[in-house]
């Protein structure tokens, strides 16, 4: 017995899930006789349409696997009785959905007698996956716009940040295949966005997710599209702030519509489109400038030169290929670009730069599903994609023309695209045409030249361009109705290129640091193999995956090797009293960013020019995760769930120096962490008119963090002469939240409330401690105390959808508010490093002014544009000396130091409407 | 179905309205005149303004940027009664070279679209000119400049020449100037301290650069102010009149004092001379106005050194180079 105990408490801290990870999920029960309860061996249970099918054994159980997630019809027959059907069953990717039936013999008429025996999911033990999931309803009733904010909603996610891990630790996987922007995930955007109506389920998994996925060490986003149904639907809404008054309009205007439907033979087609447009595309609720002759005293609200717009299409087809196959075909394709609101820039805002961002993904999927009747089920996928992602910034040629809001309906045109896009290192050794020379503006209040610019001085134009090719197998084997095998493999070919110039506007040979420019074509390769077995009230699941990449790419003579990756994982779930357990461990593998396998020119605040060497020889960045997790049932209607886990991140890529220069470094696998966590979710079922979901996430997220001037700032000579590294310690990760709270909730107004009959709500509450940051002295040098030990204040927001919905004539019409953050509540995101506070202290201040007025000492003649008649004391036609100029020079500090993008969002309110069919 | 127009008249009521937008950025009103009465201080920056020029709404001048580490002289516009600057352009804008270049003596085309400027250039830090050249640009545009005259040019006479004065526009497409030869002067500062100019005489040109011609009776003279029947010229201290078509001055007057400028308005010559009417003052600048008839000088006294006049065409105004507290600026006079 004891031995026994041994074995499980091994296997509980040695596990890890399965199928979280999969775009599909299992419907599996039993078909009984009504009259007597005995099982019906034989039937045929199939899932809408087919193929998704299964035949009963003796027992009269089924198990139908890789059913799409969804709504779906499912239908038992058996010879000998009434076929019967069960409606609105709902399947989650990677979750098993239990119906039973219990059929009538035809010889006796017994309409309507049906017997429902369904399993409680969260107590179930054969269901070890710890998966959150979004439906497409709820992502509809939510107040949430796209995948990302859904993904928000769920406990350990902070800003892209998932369970305190550095940014680019995930990947999306949509229907099926991996998407990664493997260029430069942890500084970058992935370019793609499937529109949110075009979702039938979205999921996170932050645990130990199954062998069939890589790519990543802290969480996979999982999103299945919607396929076209037996019938024709849409759906188009339009919503705005436009009627909002002041300080609440921040120019946003959006459209969705999605429609999908039959075609012909079986064909079924989905499209659905998501564009928006913003004003402000990064609204701030700063403070207003006490300074009134500041601009933004007035009117404070919307920053100029901070539009955004964005357009995301999918297009789908659905072909099914005889009994037993069928064939996807997807199309998604992403188009963003804003303009990006520069303080130095706010007296010409016409010059600034911009960002455009380009996503396209193309997927096959054909999939195979072995006849019902066979004794072993065969299911194979075959998925072949193609993802491209290209990025630029840089200064733009004219400024964009609004047509709608901020839509302008056409391309930015960027200074020097066709140089970057070529690569073309060699013409830009010259200035590159269109980047203007950056001046002191003379237009601003304060006249004195300092700080405002005409075109930025950065003068950088970025591009770099990301493409793959994969190709993805996925087979699984089912062995009875309780065990399960998965295997597979993908290949994935890849092409980088990226360019960077900086300081545009002079030559090379006038002291611009020289361009950068890479290309080269990585490849990547996996397999895996998963064995599920489900035995009474335990379920085991193991799997292991092997990853091997190599980035192709030579730097300093230096040529990259193909690297190796093992990941192991387990998981086991049973009954312990009255709770399911679950347990998973998972050792997980990445390869690191491409952008640190090139060299890079880069610019700093002190306009060195500094150098980064690529290093082509950075191997995997890797995980361990080991989670516990109990799930009870306290009231009928309540679930409970308490998780525990700890991840150890190794691996890490860290920027250490190259050579004796902290100026010039090279990147290593160099860091290393541990995140420990607690999480906490109680759910009130939404049954009836209510439901409640509240998630209490506490977690500690620590690793070295090596950075090239701290690591010299930390050495020490001693008196011998030798260079001493003080011991490694580990600090505070970027995203280690100590404390998040999470309340998602939703009701509708009882049926017998007619007046106010369709109106429904749906509720977030976040309260969140703050993330941590790391105090410098005043010249920025030097760290005070160690890294990342002080704390932003806490965060809290609400936010609230309301929506009145009326069926008319086979019609959906409705109208609904989108209320985020409603209580107005101004959250410190950030803070100065110098003093802790969102704002310069008037030490600061005055050494700006004072460093810019010894720049510029010279008097402003009456005839300059510079002169302001106020400023000049003695009235002599000068602004003069000290006593007259430095005020002026004071105020622009002021005026450039104030605040903006520490703060979070404001109020932000949108109305709607909206007509589905 | 009036539910469903219901809900499109909402959207469409939705997308009509305006939306909110950014603050915009304040548009500083250029100012205008410093003040008022007949004589108005046009400039006031402490470094170096001089060689003014007007014509209808416009002023010229030149400017030496001391805030521009290569000290350039730049051409500064202004409106006609002063106020603030409508333009100004450097040599090499917008970032300092490692050249010293100066665009003086700029004046105004008669429709006022191009300016004619001498460009010195000459090598940062050195005392010395590279070279200097007669050129003409449109006035928006000075530094797409085209060349009328090279440095180093020979008269129609064979004698050689490098330097040009008092530049002047003698119709809409012929410019007319003093050829000579120049030695210019600076400090460590690069500040031009003296020029010594050697005329030769008065000439013309076409602004496209055709075959230069030498007014008679100019040989030798250092200024000159032509007027509607003539040219008053200036030798020495005499300052002489030559009619139209004469080789040689039909009166000769002489003035008590060394004369700095000459310029006409109506007719009637202005000079600006150094003289000396207090003996425990010392030398002054002054304007002088002359009576064409008698010779006969009337003092200008100004609250500043007057070191050059030029007349505004078609106006009784003058523009004033003048010297106070250090360094020189521009005035504007209007004469009673």
């Amino acid at each position: 017995m004891k031995r026994r105990w041994v074995l499980a408490a091994v296997l509980l801290a040695t596990a890890a899930t399965a199928l979280e990870a999969q775009s599909a999920g299992i419907v599996r029960g039993q078909v009984t006789d009504v009259l007597n309860g005995v099982p019906v061996a034989g039937a045929e249970v199939v899932v809408g349409d087919g193929p998704a099918r299964a035949r009963t054994d003796t027992e009269g159980r089924y198990l139908i696997r890789d059913v799409r997630p969804g709504m779906h019809q499912v239908t038992a027959r058996a010879v000998g009785f009434v076929a019967l059907t069960r409606d609105s069953i709902v399947v989650s990717g990677g979750q098993i959905t239990v119906v039973d039936f219990a059929i009538v013999p035809e010889a006796v008429a017994l309409p309507g007698v049906e017997v429902e025996a369904q399993r409680d999911q969260l107590l179930d033990p054969r269901q070890p996956q710890v998966i959150q999931h979004i439906l497409a309803a709820e992502l509809r009733e939510l107040p949430v716009t796209t995948l990302e904010e859904a993904v928000e909603l769920q406990a350990g996610v902070v800003s892209g940040s998932f369970r305190g891990g550095r940014l680019g630790q995930d990947a999306l996987v949509v229907d099926g295949l991996g998407i990664k922007n493997q260029l430069d995930a942890s500084t970058g955007r992935l370019g793609l966005q499937i529109p949110i109506v075009a979702l039938e389920e979205a999921a996170l998994v932050t645990n130990a997710f199954s062998a069939q996925y890589g790519q990543a060490l802290s969480g996979v986003i999982t999103a299945v599209t919607r396929d076209g149904g037996d019938r024709l639907e849409g759906r188009v809404a339009y919503e705005s702030d436009r009627l909002l008054p002041d300080g609440w309009d921040v120019g946003l205007d959006r459209v969705t519509a999605a429609v999908g439907g039959p075609v012909a033979g079986g064909v079924r087609f989905f499209a659905a489109a998501d564009a928006q447009a913003r004003i402000d595309d990064d609204p701030v609720a700063a403070p207003a400038p006490e300074d009134p002759l500041d601009p933004r005293h007035a009117r404070p609200w919307l920053l100029p030169h901070n539009a955004g717009e964005r357009a995301d299409v999918l297009a789908k087809l659905t072909l099914p290929l005889g009994a037993h196959h069928e064939a996807r075909l997807l199309g998604v394709a992403s188009e963003s670009q804003r303009e990006l609101y520069d303080p130095v820039l706010k007296y010409a805002p016409g010059s600034g730069a911009a960002e455009r961002l380009s996503g396209r993904f193309g997927l096959l999927h054909l999939r195979h599903a072995s006849s019902p009747s066979a004794s072993t089920s065969l299911d194979a996928d075959l998925r072949i994609g193609y993802f491209e992602k290209e990025q630029i910034r840089g200064p733009l040629l004219e400024e964009p023309t609004s047509r709608f809001g901020a839509a302008t309906f056409e391309a930015y045109a960027f200074a020097g695209r066709d140089l970057a896009r070529a690569r073309d290192t060699v013409t830009a050794l010259h200035a590159i045409p269109g980047v203007e020379r950056p001046e002191y503006v003379e237009g601003t209040p304060w006249g004195v030249p300092a700080f405002f610019m005409t075109t930025s001085p950065r003068g950088e134009v970025a591009w770099n361009r990301f493409r793959e090719g994969r190709a993805r197998l996925d087979v699984l084997l089912g062995g009875g109705l309780d065990t399960d095998l998965r295997l597979g493999g993908e290949y994935v070919r890849q092409r980088v290129e990226t360019f960077t110039r900086l300081e545009a506007y002079l030559a090379v040979a006038e002291g611009a640091p020289a361009p950068s420019a890479s290309g080269f074509s990585p490849y990547q390769g996996s397999a895996y193999l998963e064995l599920q077995h489900r035995a009474s009230d335990v379920t085991l699941t193991a799997g292991l995956r092997a990853d091997l990449f190599d980035a192709r790419v030579e730097t300093a003579g230096i040529r990259s090797k193909t690297k190796f990756a093992l990941g192991p994982r387990l998981a086991v779930s049973t009954v312990l009293g009255p709770a399911t357990v679950v347990a998973s461990w998972g050792r997980f593998a990445q390869p690191p960013d491409f952008q640190y396998l090139a060299d890079a020119a880069f610019d700093d605040t002190l306009r060195t020019g500094r150098f980064r060497r690529g290093n082509p020889t950075l191997g995997f960045e890797s995980s361990m995760q080991y989670e516990f997790q109990v799930r009870a049932r306290p009231s009928p209607y309540v679930g409970l769930r308490i998780g525990v886990f700890v991840k150890r991140l190794d691996g890490l890529v860290a920027s250490v120096p190259l050579g004796l220069d902290p100026d010039s470094s090279i990147f290593g696998n160099g860091d290393y962490g541990d995140v420990r966590g607690l999480e906490i979710t109680v759910e009130r079922e939404f049954r009836g008119d209510v439901g409640v979901r509240a998630t209490y996430v506490m977690q500690q997220a620590e690793a070295t963090a090596t950075d090239a001037r701290d690591l010299f700032r930390r050495l020490q000579i001693v008196p011998s002469g030798d260079t001493v590294i003080p011991a490694t310690v580990q600090f505070p990760l970027d995203f280690d939240r100590r404390h998040a709270v999470i309340v998602v909730g939703r009701a509708r107004v009882p049926r017998s409330v007619f007046a106010l009959r369709g109106t429904e709500a749906a509720l977030v509450g976040r309260w969140s401690s703050g993330l941590p940051y790391t105090r410098t002295n005043l010249g920025g040098d030097s760290i005070l105390g160690l890294p990342n030990s002080n704390r932003l204040p806490p965060q809290f927001t609400l936010d609230l959808l309301l929506r009145r919905s009326v069926m008319l004539g086979g019609l959906d019409l409705g109208v609904f508010a989108d209320v985020r953050n409603a209580t107005g509540r101004r959250n410190l995101v950030a803070v100065r490093r110098d003093n802790g506070e969102a704002a310069p202290g008037e030490g600061i201040v005055r050494a700006l002014a004072e460093h810019a007025y010894e720049a510029n000492p010279y008097p402003i003649p009456y005839e300059s544009p510079r002169y302001r008649a106020w400023a000049d004391a003695d009235g002599d036609g000068l602004v003069a000396g000290r006593e007259e100029l430095m005020p002026l020079f004071e105020r622009a500090a002021r005026d450039l130091t104030q605040p903006i993008f520490p703060y979070a969002a404001p109020r932000l309110v949108r109305i709607g409407v909206e007509i589905a069919f | 179905m009036r539910a469903v127009l219901g809900v499109v008249t909402a959207g469409a009521a939705l997308a009509a309205c305006e939306h909110t937008t950014p603050f915009d950025v304040p548009r500083q009103d250029p100012l205008g005149p410093y003040d008022t009465g007949p004589i108005v201080r046009l400039t006031f920056d402490p470094s170096e303004d001089r060689d003014p020029s007007g014509r209808d709404a416009l002023v010229v001048y030149s400017h030496l940027n001391l805030a521009r580490p290569d000290r350039d002289w730049c051409l500064g516009f202004l409106p006609a009664d002063g106020g603030t600057l409508l333009q100004m352009a450097c040599p090499g804008d917008p970032e300092p070279d490692g050249r010293a270049d100066a665009w003086l003596q700029a004046v105004i085309s008669p429709n006022a679209d191009r300016i004619a400027f001498v460009h010195y250039e000459g090598r940062s830090g050195s005392i010395s000119v590279g070279s200097r050249s007669l050129e003409v640009a449109p006035v928006a545009e000075p530094r797409s400049a085209a060349v009328v005259v090279p440095s180093g040019y020979t008269l129609p006479d064979g004698r050689y020449a490098d330097a040009f004065r008092q530049v002047e526009w003698a119709g809409t497409d012929r410019l007319r100037f003093l050829a000579g030869t120049e030695i210019l002067v600076r400090d460590d500062n690069l500040r031009i301290l003296d020029t010594v100019f050697t005329p030769h005489a008065m000439v013309e040109i076409p602004v496209s650069g055709g075959a230069m011609t030498i007014v008679p009776g100019t040989d030798g003279a250092a200024f000159y102010a032509p007027v509607v029947d003539g040219l008053w010229v200036v030798r020495g201290n005499q300052l002489r009149f030559v009619p139209t078509g004469a080789d040689s001055a039909s009166v000769s007057f002489f003035i008590p004092g060394a004369i700095l400028d000459l310029t006409a308005v109506d007719g009637v010559p202005i000079l600006a001379v150094r003289i000396t009417l207090d003996a425990l003052v010392g030398p002054v600048r002054v304007g002088a106005e002359v009576d064409t008839a008698t010779g006969a000088v009337s003092w200008m006294q100004f609250p500043f050194d007057v070191t050059a006049v030029r007349a505004v065409p078609n106006a009784r105004r003058l523009l004033i180079e003048g010297f106070l507290d250090g360094g020189t600026d521009i005035w504007r006079y209007d004469l009673p």
